[in-house]
């Protein structure tokens, strides 16, 4: 299948993961010269959700937004290390960003859907860029929005506007226009903060359902949501050098109810953060 | 900076800033009227509404001075191809015909090139090329009218007889409208001139309208596996519309009204142009050339009446992009579906 | 627990085979733009560098101190043209500021309601109207009046022209200063017409002063409204009604001429006016950004 995945280094605790659809390694992002998260290191369980969790300013939306080369995006901000997709390092030499974002998609904290563009075309936005056309894609955009648990609502209103969605509504919107184009992986930067307790439940369901499928990467500042919601959590935390670390790793279970390392302990009891 | 003296030739609406208060009135701690208060408040608002009857001032002198050509040709004046002074038989339709080719073309031309170069600006350009770039783009609308004329005389125009006509006539003479020797005078060197001069007001407010669009928009569809390309196709220039045909249109108002580059290179031919390489004349264009030197009282009407239309078109014009941009900077975002 | 039918099978995942002509296409599309961003400077380098090359050799101290001979004679010089232009902004300046300037007071401060915004709607339209049918309302209106052109009937037209910008510049920098100020001035017991003429006018002077050079840049490139006003005059003239010369005028004259020495002197006199239009253009912005810092 792929290539022989590295083991985690000593330093990482408790899990043994099988399986990782990502490995970050030796991560450090920059905003020009200020670090913003330095020497991460990170294994995401495939087909498994995987929380990160920490105070604001930590890093986690960094971290997140490094695994499909969005970092980048913003002028003078530059990546070191490496970061494997299924094996191979998404910033290696010949590699098209705009293919790995394709394959790792994101859903971000506030829904974005394109205001001149009906429910539809959200929904094909994506997948007409990488080729379907016809009724092929009608029926990839009747899958998505089913997927995405929307299909019952807007099944009559596919072309009206998509900004008259409820909050909620336009997140799994999202959500259905980023599964049009078949990723293997979902970062959502916490897709659920905009949005009222309803809603959020319903997100957190469809999460749970997308990851039979899909592999999850989740950032979020809610614990009962991470610890609801995770099979995997990481903790991270800046230090006094505003530099954000990975502090502990580990299945959810473990963060939760005896993390290993004291800082962890400290922000899990909600000692602060 | 202000709106007002981004181009100087460009007004766009003032943001309603705060309102000051009413001040405590007219009347003193005694309670009776202060008449200086008064005084002064009429003197202003005579001025304000000095400005008012100017305008309709403007619009009845042209309307007057036009209308022994308005009561002898009536309607049909516009579209009228006879334009011969001697007996005097006046038709206006070779010059409205030539504003509105020469206007358009460079509407488009000026687009495409325009909201091009604002892009690059906003979407590829580091700091250190575009603040000089746009300071440059912003300069060129400074240069006098008389200026581009003479440089389209003397530069553009031979350029034009010895260089890129015959190189058009080459490749494009297949196309209508497309054919004959390629003078140093006439639609063509029209239209490039007018292309350059309406470029700093399409950059300018197109510049600002793409970089008001909002980072998700361009993070949702680059999230989605886009090339740059696609997310200025799909995410920045829908989202920006109506702000960049407000900016297209407010350079269409500015091509109308130009008058003395134009008039340097247009050729003065009183007939209607039938190749973009034709001598023709604009509606401003022919008042400056023949205004002073009419030979009867009629072809002075006639011109004045030419006058009168150019006003017309010019100020719906305006109105139009004025609604567009104004939609554009109050916030509001068209919704509407392809 | 989200109300679902039972999902259909996936479609089928698509390789990605036309990545390779997408980024073909992306790649076609960022060198047009490219090009266009590089290609919108090449016009104001072009215009620059013949200004340049042209003016330059032409010009001499005589162009600056002789008027124009007999035509079609050689030597003389564009001193009438030049002074011309600064009478002719003089007038604009002396009739157009104190209304605009005016305008402006009543936009800002007593403007704030329904005829408020009717006067500004039509400041707007005047902006719009073209700098040539303005030069026919002067003429129709003044000069068939006066019988004659003269300077004075130019000096209308610019105004005209200078009106609409000024008053808009003198209403966005008067709102600009802040209602506090207006206020500590009531608070005190002055009446609202000395706080506007002695504490908000003061204020926001630095910059309608910069709004009028602007506007004064502007007028000075613009001959279109004096082709029947002030006519232009091949004497030095200074008079105020009488037919007097401007820069942009001669240029346009001579533009058209057949002599040679009439190019010459074109590209000489459009060098110096464009060298004050960018002057004044240039020092306005600057002292604006200064301003705004």
């Amino acid at each position: 299948m792929n290539a022989p995945q590295p083991r985690a280094p000593a330093s990482q605790t408790g899990a043994e993961i099988p399986e990782a659809m990502i490995v970050a390694e030796g991560l450090t992002a920059r905003y020009g010269a200020k670090i913003a998260i330095a020497d991460v290191n990170l294994r995401v369980a495939t087909h498994k959700v995987t929380a990160i969790i920490g105070p604001s300013g930590c890093g986690k939306s960094t971290l997140l937004r490094c695994l499909n080369r969005m970092h980048e995006v913003v002028r003078d901000a530059r990546v070191e290390g490496r970061v494997l997709l299924d094996g191979e390092d998404i910033y290696g030499r010949d590699i098209d960003a705009s293919e790995i974002r394709q394959r790792v998609g994101m859903v971000f904290q506030r829904p974005n859907p394109f205001p001149t563009l009906s429910i539809k075309g959200n929904v094909a936005a994506g997948a007409k860029l990488i080729g379907h056309r016809g009724s092929e894609l009608e029926a990839l955009i009747e899958w998505a929005l089913r997927k995405a648990g929307l299909w019952q609502e807007v099944r009559d209103k596919l072309n009206t506007p998509a900004i008259a969605l409820s909050g909620g509504q336009q997140q799994r919107l999202c959500i259905a226009r980023c599964i049009a184009v078949r990723p293997e992986v979902l970062l959502m930067d916490e897709p659920c903060s905009a949005l009222d307790p309803i809603a959020t439940l319903v997100i957190e369901d469809l999460m749970r359902e997308l990851a039979r499928e899909y592999t999850i990467v989740i950032v979020t500042h809610n614990m009962q949501q991470a610890a609801r919601a995770s099979d995997f959590t990481a903790f991270m935390l800046a230090g006094e050098d505003r530099q954000g670390r990975l502090v502990e790793f580990a299945d959810s279970n473990a963060i939760f109810t005896r993390p290993s390392d004291e800082r962890t302990e400290a922000y899990v009891t909600g000692r602060f953060g | 900076m202000p709106a007002a003296m981004r181009t100087p030739q460009v007004l766009m609406q003032v943001s309603d800033a705060q309102e000051p208060r009413r001040a405590r009135d007219s009347r003193s701690i005694l309670g009776r009227a202060d008449p200086r208060e008064q005084a002064f408040r009429v003197i202003v608002s005579a001025f304000a509404v000095g400005v008012l009857l100017l305008v309709v001032a403007i619009l009845y002198e042209l309307t007057r001075g036009a209308w022994p050509a308005i009561h002898r040709f009536g309607l049909p004046f516009i579209w009228s191809t006879e334009w011969n002074p001697p007996k005097q038989q006046f038709g206006a339709l070779p010059f409205i015909a030539g504003t509105l080719i020469t206007s358009l073309l460079a509407l488009v031309f000026g687009t495409v090139v325009g909201v091009g170069a604002a892009l690059f600006l906003v979407e590829f350009a580091p700091r250190w090329i575009r603040v000089p770039v746009s300071y440059m783009v912003e300069l060129l609308a400074a240069i006098p009218s008389v200026v581009y004329g003479l440089w389209g005389v003397f530069v553009l125009g031979p350029w034009i007889q010895h260089t890129a006509g015959p190189l058009i006539l080459d490749y494009f003479s297949w196309l209508p409208y497309v054919h004959g020797p390629p003078l140093a005078v006439g639609i063509f060197a029209a239209v490039l001139i007018l292309t350059i001069m309406i470029l700093p007001t399409i950059v300018a407010i197109s510049r600002d309208v793409i970089a008001a669009v909002p980072r998700s928009q361009r993070e949702g569809i680059l999230a989605l596996g886009a090339t740059r390309w696609e997310m200025i196709r799909i995410a920045v220039l829908p989202y920006a519309r109506s702000g960049v045909l407000g900016a297209a249109i407010l350079g269409l108002a500015r091509a109308i009204g130009e008058t003395l580059a134009v008039a340097l290179v247009i050729g003065n031919n009183t007939n209607v142009p039938d190749s973009i390489f034709s001598p023709a004349y604009t509606m401003a264009s022919v008042i400056a050339n023949q205004f002073r030197e009419v030979e009867n009282d009629m072809h002075l009407a006639a011109l004045i009446y030419i006058g009168l239309l150019l006003l017309l078109i010019t100020l719906v014009v305006n109105a139009i992009a004025r609604l567009l941009v104004w939609r554009v900077t109050k916030g509001q975002i068209t919704t509407v579906i392809e | 627990m989200i109300a679902s039918a039972p999902s259909p099978a996936a479609p089928p995942r698509r390789p990605g085979k036309n990545r390779r002509q997408r980024r073909v296409t992306n790649a076609i599309a960022t060198s047009a733009i490219v090009a266009a961003g590089i290609g919108v400077i090449v016009p104001l380098l072009a215009i620059l560098l013949f200004l340049l090359v042209k003016g330059l050799p032409a010009l001499n101290l005589d162009l600056f101190v002789k008027n124009p001979g007999p035509t079609g004679v050689a030597g003389g010089g564009i001193k009438s043209s030049i002074v011309g232009t600064f009478v002719l902004l003089g007038l604009a300046l002396l009739m157009g500021l104190p209304a605009a300037i005016a305008t402006g007071i009543f936009l800002a401060e007593y403007g704030r309601n329904r005829f408020g915004f009717v006067v500004r709607f039509v400041v707007d339209v005047l902006a719009g109207v073209p700098s040539i049918t303005i030069g026919i309302f002067v003429y129709t209106a003044i000069v068939l009046r006066m019988g004659k052109f003269s300077a004075f009937a130019g000096g209308v037209g610019l105004a005209l022209i200078m009106l609409p910008i000024v008053s808009r510049v003198t209403e966005e920098m008067l709102l600009l200063v802040p209602q506090i100020t207006r206020e500590a001035a009531y608070a005190l017991g002055v009446p609202k017409w000395r706080t506007i003429i002695s504490v908000v006018l003061p204020a926001a002077s630095g910059g309608i002063m910069t709004g009028v050079v602007l506007a004064a840049a502007r007028v000075a490139g613009e001959a279109a409204p004096l082709l029947f006003t002030a006519l232009g005059n091949n004497f030095y003239s200074t008079s105020v009604f009488r037919p007097i010369d401007a820069l942009p005028l001669r240029v346009f004259t001579y533009a058209t001429g057949p002599f040679a020495y009439q190019h010459e002197q074109a590209w000489a006199g459009s060098l110096v006016l464009v060298a004050m239009v960018l002057l004044l253009s240039i020092g306005g912005r600057l002292a604006l950004s200064r301003r705004a810092r």
